[in-house]
């Protein structure tokens, strides 16, 4: 007799041995006994929780001539033949692979025959949501009434894709998930039976890869058995599931805790090596943080205790802020969905770690979170100096060039609407407006360092002039009056910045940048003969004031550079 | 034909597959699931001998007897193959196994099914399957493999024996294709290192022009890191030409700026991919900081994932270059 599979020899015979569903065997079980059993059942359930097991007991009480309570005997004819799968009064039909009208013609055609041992026909029809719609509403009438001596037990996963009309005519009956307690009490009694010796970490780590199936977890054991022998121990467990031990989830959360992401990105080469499947850690590590999460909320709770001790989970919980484990949780749970379709998936799984390391990285809404908290923080430090230079500074005149800049472009029209505007945006921000003078503030040192920032939103903004400001720099700043140098030669770029539309922008972008309202006047800089670059520019300033060539050629020249070429008389001829 | 025990690496699941030949405690269904490129094939069809095999030594084929040649010469009346016809395996395929399924074997002891590829079995075929899975006739046995196990059902899933191929470890690589493939010891080690754990990449890694694509690629990101934009869309241009070429130059330059992180985060150069250019990691990698080097391995898988969906090559390659430049 060639073997057979653990969760084949194991297959409850008795409503007594089906785990975990007592809401359903205690009705059966009371139907039967009390002789009111319904026309047509409906078993649903996720995989593994006994469906058909409790079909096949069920078919085997109602037959079963020496029934003990509502218990089938399991020792006479009809029984053992249900057992076998040889009985002609019990029909079980492969929906999934009959599924066409036909099949359901058949069964319709031959259902009307009396049983030939029993007291019922029975069929069951197993997975029946693959029947086609017109297999269903072939059923229909049958369902509702079938002869009096037929019982049809529908089993499926998925219930949902029944027809209402098939719903309503059957009792249906819900089959929940076992509990990891449940599962584990049900391996105990199979190791048992079959002479296995099971650590107990390992039927935990069995208990918790089944997920509430017992069918997985019985195939689990049934490897682990093939793996190790008699002796089943948690290490064989793991290398047969590829997960890792549980002090790496906790050293991994620690790691996460802390920030530290050398260490974290240390233990995944260690992991690779040791040939781990990094799709599964990142699962597992999601699942294990999902659980520190839950005994964070709720202490009491039971979900920490497949994973680990609970004095363990506890305190690595303890590490964690609660916003902050949400956060990893979440980035963990996305990194095992985009793991799966990556080519590289170790990659994947190291930028999520640096990224949970670093909550500034991130793009979620913890993370931004955080990275306000650092701008606030950075933010107290900042307005304190920029307070103190403005009582130190007597309100100074406005430099002379700034003045002579302002005179080329429309300066009476501009200043006045502008100060009162700036007074009362500035009123809002702070006591110092009273003052009339809150630009001391920024500094040209200030400017200089948030420079590349202004030219980067400048190229996302107006791509198209953004590259005449590429070679510009900040020179001199007061009152939030900037000047902005352009190197020496540039007449172009200065000319197109000078104009009133682009300047008004770049006026309005400072404004955004550093807030308030400002002006810009432009003009150039040398480049290296001006000993002092904080000198050359002031030095420089009558620069545009200087008169505009008269000649055509001359104009050119200074707008582009390079030197005038006499032509050859010859080529003068041979060209014309 | 490999024997069992010549396979490289996955040392416990062979161990486990031998034992169970050896005890007797042969399930009837098992998945092989793991990457592509890993030994899933070669280990089911060694499996599959080792089963047939009419006097196995130790739970390993003797490679000897008629039913292990003619499973070399994979004409063994007992031994099936089921494959994607197109892009799926259809109903009626697996209908044709359960028909053939409930006859006694012709030679060997048992009926071996091989299922290539059976996370693309339609949701028909996988229901169809279900039932035979689950309890089939006798002496028969299922061997389902996929390099996609979250795609099939999970009423397929719990019903095998599931054996999980892992990413081979760089050691066994390094063994496999000396051993196997006649590699010298260094090139075999760069090969296993940039592989990501698959024998089947690693042989591509290893052949000459792969290397020189990977200089390319390095020498790319160098120049991106200094040139404007107009040089930045010539090199797009440029890198575009072949798309099968340019989809292997954006895991290049994955691997390149993943390295540059890694480095910058711990500083331990064994954990780098490139282990060859280990000085020109440690330099570029001060040029970054961490967030713009995670900014731009996510820019690089988008692109990707665009590519895949059959993007124009050249645009989606120019936009990322403008991005990569900044």
């Amino acid at each position: 007799m060639s073997y057979l599979a653990l969760y084949r020899e194991w297959r409850p015979r008795t409503f007594g041995e089906i785990i975990g569903q007592d809401h359903i065997t205690r009705t059966l079980k009371n139907a039967v006994e009390a002789g009111r059993e319904g026309h047509a059942y409906l078993f649903c359930g996720t995989r593994g929780t006994g469906k058909t097991t409790a079909a096949k007991v069920l078919a085997k009480a109602l037959n079963c001539t020496r029934r003990e309570g509502a218990e089938p005997c399991n020792s006479c004819d009809n029984c053992k033949t249900i057992n076998e799968g040889i009985c002609v009064d019990v029909v079980e039909i492969d929906a999934a692979s009959n599924r066409g009208i036909d099949e359901i013609r058949d069964l319709r055609e031959k259902i009307n025959f009396s049983p030939t041992r029993g007291r019922y026909r029975i069929y069951i029809i197993d997975e029946v949501h693959m029947l086609t719609s017109e297999a269903f509403n072939a059923l229909l009438k049958t369902l509702e009434e079938p002869p009096r001596h037929a019982i049809m037990i529908l089993a499926t996963t998925e219930p949902h894709k029944l027809p209402m009309t098939i719903l309503s005519r059957c009792q249906r009956f819900n089959f929940k998930r076992i509990l990891p307690a449940d599962i584990i009490r049900r391996l105990k009694e199979v190791a048992g039976g079959s002479r296995l010796e099971v650590e107990e970490e390992a039927l935990r780590l069995i208990a918790r890869a089944a997920d509430g199936g017992l069918r997985d977890a019985l195939s689990i054991l049934d490897q682990g058995a093939a793996f190790g022998g008699t002796n089943i121990t948690a290490e064989d467990i793991h290398s047969i599931l590829g997960t890792v031990r549980a002090d790496a989830l906790g050293r991994m959360s620690g790691y996460l805790a802390a920030g530290e992401t050398g260490e974290a990105l240390r233990l995944v080469a260690e992991l690779t090596d040791e040939g781990k499947d990094l799709r599964l850690f990142a699962r597992e590590m999601a699942g294990y943080l999902r659980a520190l999460l839950l005994g964070k909320i709720d202490p009491g709770a039971s979900a920490g205790e497949v994973w680990d001790e609970p004095g363990r989970m506890t305190a690595r919980a303890a590490e964690f802020a609660q916003e902050g484990l949400a956060r990893v949780v979440d980035v963990m749970v996305r990194t095992e969905q985009d793991m799966k379709n990556s080519a590289l998936p170790g990659i994947v799984l190291e930028l999520a770690l640096v990224k949970a390391c670093h909550p500034v990285t991130g793009e979620d809404v913890a993370s931004l979170y955080a990275r306000l908290e650092a701008v606030e923080e950075k933010l107290k430090t900042l307005t304190r100096p920029g307070v103190k230079t403005e009582k130190v500074r007597p309100v100074p005149s406005p430099l002379p060039m700034r003045g002579g800049a302002l005179q080329d472009k429309a300066k009476p029209p501009v200043r006045p609407p502008t100060l009162p505007e700036r007074r009362e945006a500035s009123r809002e921000v702070a006591v110092a407006t009273e003052t009339g003078a809150p630009e001391e503030d920024i500094s040209l040192e200030q400017i200089k360092e948030s420079w590349g920032r202004v030219l980067d939103t400048l190229r996302k903004e107006r791509l198209p002039i953004s590259s005449n400001y590429s070679r510009t720099i900040p020179l001199v700043v007061k009152n939030r009056g900037l000047v902005v140098g352009f190197p020496e030669g540039d007449t172009l770029g200065r000319e197109m910045a000078d104009q009133t539309e682009n300047k008004k922008y770049f006026e309005e972008l400072l404004g955004r940048v550093f807030g308030g309202q400002w002006r810009v006047a432009f003009m150039f800089y040398q480049k290296v003969e001006a000993g002092s670059p904080g000198k050359g520019p002031v030095q420089k300033g009558p620069a545009p004031e200087e008169p505009v060539p008269k000649t055509p050629v001359a104009d050119v020249k200074r707008r582009f550079g390079g030197e005038e070429i006499n032509l050859d008389d010859e080529y003068k001829d041979t060209l014309f | 034909m490999r024997l069992l025990k010549e396979i490289t690496g996955h040392k416990q699941i062979v161990r486990s597959l031998l034992n169970t030949v050896l005890w007797g405690r042969v399930a009837h269904a098992y998945l092989f699931a793991g990457p592509a490129g890993v030994g899933k094939e070669t280990t089911a069809l060694a499996f599959a001998r080792a089963l047939l095999c009419a006097c196995p030594v130790d739970g390993d084929a003797c490679g000897m007897c008629r039913e292990c040649r003619q499973v070399e010469g994979r004409n063994h009346p007992d031994l099936y193959f089921v494959q994607p016809s197109g892009s799926s395996i259809k109903i009626d395929q697996i209908r044709g196994v359960l028909r053939v399924a409930p006859y006694r074997p012709y030679q060997g002891g048992r009926k071996i099914f091989i299922v290539r590829q059976s996370d693309l079995m339609t949701r028909d075929a996988a229901n169809c399957l279900l039932k035979t899975l689950e309890e089939p006739p006798a002496s028969t046995v299922f061997i389902l493999l996929s390099g996609r196990p979250q795609n099939l059902l999970s009423t397929i899933l719990s019903r095998c024996q599931q054996v999980f191929f892992k990413s081979l470890p760089v050691s066994d690589l390094i063994q496999g294709l000396i051993d196997w493939h006649g590699l010298g010891e260094e090139d075999a080690r760069h090969a296993a290192v940039l592989s990501g754990g698959s024998m089947g990449r690693a042989l591509v890694c290893a052949s000459g022009s792969q290397q020189e694509e990977r200089r390319e690629a390095h020498n790319l990101a160098g120049q991106l890191k200094e040139c404007g934009p107009c040089e930045a869309l010539e090199m797009a241009g440029k890198t575009s030409g072949n798309k099968v070429k340019a989809l292997s130059v954006l895991d290049m330059l994955t691997c390149w700026y993943r390295d540059l992180l890694v480095y910058r985060e711990t500083g331990e150069a064994e954990l780098l991919f490139n282990l060859d250019c280990v000085d020109i990691v440690g330099r570029e990698a001060g040029c970054y900081d961490t967030a713009r080097l995670v900014e731009i391995i996510k820019e690089i898988g988008a692109t990707k994932h665009k590519l895949e969906a059959n993007a124009n090559t050249r645009l989606a390659f120019e936009a990322l270059f403008l991005h990569l430049i900044r």
